[in-house]
């Protein structure tokens, strides 16, 4: 079944007097419970697609297909309603509220969805109960990261969307961060799907799918038959 | 280069930079504009008094010879003196665009007719030829010339008690003693067409009235008496062969008085038929030596003290010393031998000098105490502003950094966005803010102070306050710029991520864990973001201080109304007597109106240092018209005393009643003893303050009736009160009355005369409420620019708009609520300050704010706060999060 499907999608910027095609024409079907790494050079249009996937941005044309859902012609609320329920987002640089501490920002996700973990449960998860009633700036980056993944877990989205989360990161907290993601798609916890957006044609190999980008077009869609170790992942 | 950035940046951020430029040039343009109004109207008086040598010193008196004038001039320190005789009588003047003719009250000031300069307070000519005491004609005022259409060469028809006289206008004038003229101490506000002065040469004294004076005489009266027994007597002589001579002879009449002519023109004297020519024949008759001009009096004398007075508004040691010589000179004229002087006053208590003098200083509390908030609120919101344009240009600040500037020439650059602009704000502001401001203040007040030659000053201090403004904005530049210098331009060139500097408690236990997520998001927000936070609420106190004022104002001004005119002043018209008014016709006026009466009287006393002083001493038999005020505004019958306030019997002889304003002022209290005399009379009482009361606008004494007759004074009242309804008569109506006041009127006047302190104070609440809300507008969008990656986060996690906008009016509104409770106390005690000092020494003023003030104070900044969230809440709406979130990173 189809997580996720793009259909004819394209998204055109205009700068100035010129058009900017982010996306030109995409069509993509994504499945269920998979771990899926989309790569390209910047500039490449891969945040574009992980944002419209997200409702965070919506297509100069062509269909975007969540859950079944055509989330194209959502209003704004709608889309609010839509991320709110369906969609967890992992950002490079973490994006968690300063003010509050950790359990704070997971428990910031009571405050819109009714159908949430348990805020300990999602930092038991990440391995952050210690950390729980620290504000992020006693955290290290990763433990921020893991804060953010904790957020968007909590949630109990089917989807999660993730951009360039390990960027931020050296490499052993990179591979901490992976296996939590990783472990997102097992059955035990959902069969949910992940998508990572990155440059780091790495990770790449831990994948179950890899979609490459390049100017603004589907370049390929690799099914890895044999996923990698997260563990033997360097950079 | 940097120089093209900067031109460019102006441009591009024009609403901000335009902020900076309206807010500084709005404070300068205010301040100066104040100020050249204020200063004007100081200087140029100063000016006039000095060129055209106002008198320092007013004497009194029954007639200054000029043997007494010469002993004046003896006395060290005199340079000058001139004697005249000041009369109010009236005149025939047109009335409006009509041909009807209005008799209006006039101040004749008949100039000595000896004296051929008139060097103190000499006339400003407008129009016409000079004054001389040999030209016949009268020199008219000039407000009230050019108020009546009165021109140079129409034919007046004057009156003075009675005596009606036709005179040419040969000059219309001003002069530096005629300022502000008014016709009675109890006129607030005099409109320039009801009331006239004028001067002329005694030469021009009706001639009738001084023979009617000299048939006074008891000689002549006497004669008079007996003519028909001396014409008697000199037919039975004539008839026995007697000649004239010696008839004269034995009837002990001196040999050269025409005796037929005087008993020819004693009869028609006697039968009421005489003319002027009869009476002039009757007195010629009775001596041949007769000469009009030896029956001129001088009841008035000014005196110019040697060296010119210091500028009164210059606090300096010369002022004290002048102040001393005019005490030194008074003491020598009162000690001076064969000169009968019954008072002295100086420039402090002549009202035409003390109007315009408290006018003038009015300007000065204003310009003080709205300057400072003017340029507290322009640094405000030019902090705010800069704040707000320097986190826009970090990544630029960063970039320059890491080309190689050094932080002084980043800095420096800056520097100059600041700089210029508040430059050109605080430039064009001085030079706007006289023409634009200052003169219609100025013409305001020109229309009530005939001030010739008057104009705008801009004084040093205006460039000092322009020159300061702008080094602070340039601080504040710096300021905003310093903290981004300390960073590394690798940390610069990211976007600022906030800094939390709360320290964590285990458990999270600073803010409770129940508190809802937005409640603890704000509350942790406000104290992360401090500076930001007193700002917003230091703005937001200002704004609703103003509004309390702008209202409060407008209540204490009506309360003061109702105060004065409803509660003290308790009767629906006031009949001023005239001077010479008959016991007869005065019972008959009583029997008419009421008993309701005072008596005001000039009196002189010694303050706690022993220093003489003059004020006003109300004999008080009015009934409850004219009543005395409690400290809380109560109002009491003068009979009943003061509850509270009041030690002793209020009718012992000379029992005083005090305000309070006065006894504070001169370090009394109540029970003390006051050594005080009526002006003009020598004997000194030292009686006790048996009272105290408040009076809005009279510092003075006050006594009841019984005490003053107490002392052996005889109570002749000056005033009735009455409840008649007297709205159809005019002053001349009733014979014996120089005036008819209505308390109607005397409101009309006194809003009249608080009309220019209301225009000022809404120009200013106007530029200041203005300042205010840019600095509402100014936090809301820099609170919103720091947190809107924040609010892109919640939004990316699906907070929706409308729960986005709770968020963030919540923190407003806290902060709104906040800076309220600072502002509404805060209102009060600048409108109490503002009526305390601001207004003449004479008025005692409070703030008296009704709660309606409040509210909408409370409700108008809540409004605006809220207005302005929601305008701005509407970026939260278009807030991509994409972009948002990327800069981030």
């Amino acid at each position: 079944m189809n997580k996720v499907s793009l259909r004819n999608v394209s998204k055109v910027y205009n700068v100035g007097e010129k058009e900017y095609r982010a996306l030109d024409h995409v069509d993509l079907d994504i499945e269920e419970g998979k771990f899926v790494v989309i790569l390209g050079p910047s500039g490449a249009g891969k945040s574009t697609l992980l944002n419209l996937i997200g409702g965070m941005d919506t297509p100069s044309e062509g269909e975007v297909i969540v859950n079944g859902e055509n989330i194209t012609g959502y209003s704004e609320n709608k889309l609010s309603d839509f991320r709110a329920k369906s969609v967890g987002f992992i950002f490079q640089f973490y994006n968690i509220l300063p003010s509050l501490t950790v359990k704070e920002n997971v428990e910031l996700i009571n405050e819109i969805v009714k159908d949430h973990l348990d805020a300990a449960e999602a930092l038991e998860d990440v391995g952050l109960m210690e950390h729980m009633n620290k504000f992020p700036n006693q955290l290290s980056g990763g433990e921020q990261q893991r804060v953010s993944i904790a957020r968007a877990i909590a949630k109990n989205p089917a989807l999660l969307l993730c951009d360039e989360p390990t960027g931020a990161l050296d490499s052993q907290t990179g591979v901490m961060i992976l296996k939590i993601l990783k472990k997102q798609t097992t059955k035990e916890r959902g069969n949910n799907t992940v998508i990572i957006v990155t440059h780091n044609a790495l990770i790449a190999d831990i994948a179950d799918v890899v979609i490459r980008v390049k100017n603004g077009k589907i370049k390929s869609v690799e099914e890895n038959a044999n996923p990698a170790n997260i563990d033997e992942v360097q950079w | 280069m940097l120089r093209k950035k900067l031109f460019r940046d102006i441009k591009g951020n024009f609403g901000q930079f335009f902020t900076i430029f309206a807010m500084v040039f709005l404070a300068i343009a205010a301040y100066s504009g104040v100020n050249a109004y204020s200063d004007g109207l100081k200087n140029s008086s100063v000016d006039f008094y000095e060129k055209y040598n106002l008198e320092d010193l007013w004497l009194y008196g029954e007639n200054f010879s000029n043997e007494d004038l010469n002993k004046i001039k003896s006395i060290d320190d005199i340079s000058d003196v001139e004697r005249y005789l000041s009369m109010s009588g009236s005149v025939d003047v047109t009335s409006g665009d009509t041909t009807d003719i209005e008799n209006i009250q006039i101040e004749l000031n008949f100039l000595d007719a000896d004296d051929d300069d008139k060097n103190i307070s000499s006339m400003y000519l407008r129009d016409g030829e000079e004054y001389s005491p040999d030209k016949d004609g009268v020199w008219v005022g000039y407000y009230f010339a050019k108020a009546r259409d009165i021109k140079v060469g129409d034919e007046l028809t004057l009156y003075l008690e009675g005596y009606a006289f036709t005179e040419v206008v040969r000059g219309i004038v001003s002069s530096p003693d005629h300022v502000y003229t008014v016709a009675d101490s109890s006129v607030i506000f005099q409109d320039a067409a009801d009331y006239g002065w004028a001067y002329l040469s005694m030469n021009e004294f009706p001639e009738e009235y001084l023979y009617d004076e000299v048939l006074k005489n008891e000689d002549i009266v006497d004669f008079l008496d007996s003519a028909d027994d001396i014409q008697d007597a000199v037919d039975a002589y004539t008839a026995m062969g007697i000649d004239l001579d010696d008839i004269k002879k034995q009837m002990d009449i001196d040999e050269d008085v025409n005796l037929e002519v005087a008993l020819e023109k004693a009869r028609i004297i006697n039968d009421g038929k005489a003319d002027i020519s009869d009476k002039e024949a009757f007195i010629t008759a009775l001596d041949a030596d007769f000469n009009l001009r030896d029956c001129y009096v001088y009841p008035n004398a000014i005196v110019d003290v040697a060296g010119t007075a210091p500028n009164p508004y210059i606090a300096s040691d010369d002022v004290e010393k002048f102040e001393d010589k005019i005490k030194s000179i008074r003491n020598k004229l009162y000690e001076l031998d064969g000169i009968s002087i019954s008072a002295i006053t100086d420039r402090n208590v002549w009202n035409s000098y003390v109007s315009l003098k408290s006018e003038s200083e009015e300007g000065d509390t204003y310009s003080g105490m709205f300057s400072f908030l003017f340029v507290f609120i322009a640094g405000l919101s030019v902090v705010t502003t800069m704040s707000r344009f320097v986190k826009k240009q970090r990544v630029q600040i960063g970039t320059l950094k890491a080309l190689g500037f050094r932080n002084r020439k980043v800095t420096l650059h800056f520097i100059t966005y600041g700089f210029w602009v508040s430059f050109l704000g605080a430039v064009l502001g001085l030079v706007a803010g006289g023409p634009i401001l200052g003169q219609p203040f100025l013409n305001m007040e020109l229309s009530m102070y005939d001030l010739p030659e008057a104009h705008r000053y801009l004084l040093s201090k205006n460039y000092v306050a322009a020159a300061l403004i702008v080094i602070v904005i340039t601080i504040i530049t710096y300021l905003s710029i310093k903290n981004i210098l300390k960073e590394s331009a690798a940390q610069t060139l990211r976007l600022e991520v906030p800094h939390i500097k709360i320290k964590a408690k285990e458990g999270g236990k600073g803010i409770s864990d129940k508190l809802p997520f937005s409640v603890k998001w704000n509350l942790r927000d406000i104290l992360r973001s401090k500076s930001r936070s007193i700002m917003a609420i230091v703005g937001v106190t200002g704004s609703t201080l103003l509004i309390v004022m702008a209202f409060g104002m407008q209540d204490s001004l009506q309360h003061y109304l109702e105060w004065e005119f409803d509660k003290i002043q308790a009767y629906s018209y006031k009949l001023n007597l005239s001077e010479n008014i008959s016991e007869d016709r005065l019972n008959e006026l009583l029997n008419t109106y009421g008993n309701a009466t005072s008596q005001t009287i000039a009196i002189e006393y010694k303050d706690a240092d022993g220093n003489i002083n003059t004020s006003v001493l109300t004999v008080n038999d009015s009934d409850g018209h004219l009543r005395v005020s409690g400290h809380d505004t109560t109002t009491y019958d003068i009979n009943n005393g003061i509850p509270g306030n009041t030690d002793g019997n209020i009718n012992d002889a000379g029992a005083l009643f005090a305000t309070e304003k006065l006894i504070k002022e001169n370090g009394f209290s109540l029970g003390d003893s006051v050594n005080w005399r009526i002006m003009g009379e020598d004997t000194w009482y030292e009686t006790r303050i048996t009272a105290v009361y408040r009076d809005p606008q009279n510092q003075q004494f006050a006594m009841t009736r019984g005490a003053f007759e107490a002392l052996g004074e005889d109570y002749e009242c000056d005033t009735i009160y009455t409840d008649d309804n007297l709205s159809d008569l005019t002053d001349s109506d009733i014979e014996g009355v120089s005036t008819i006041t209505s308390i109607e009127t005397m409101k009309e006047q006194m809003n009249i005369m608080l009309e220019m302190i209301n225009k000022m104070i809404v120009l200013f609440i106007t530029i200041s409420a203005l300042q205010g809300f840019i600095i509402i507008y100014n936090m809301g969008i820099l609170a919103l620019s720091e947190k809107m990656y924040q609010f892109a986060t919640l939004k990316v996690l699906g907070f929706k708009f409308s729960k986005l906008t709770m968020i963030y009016t919540q923190q407003n509104l806290w902060l709104t609520i906040i800076g309220i409770i600072f502002g509404l106390p805060l209102g009060f005690e600048f409108t109490d300050y503002m009526f305390k000092y601001a207004i003449g020494d004479d008025y005692d003023f409070f703030a008296n704010i009704d709660v309606s003030a409040y509210m909408i104070a409370a409700i108008g900044t809540l409004v605006i706060m809220f207005v302005t969230s929601i305008a701005l809440s509407v970026n939260l709406k278009k807030i991509d999060m994409v972009s948002s979130l990327k800069a981030n990173e």
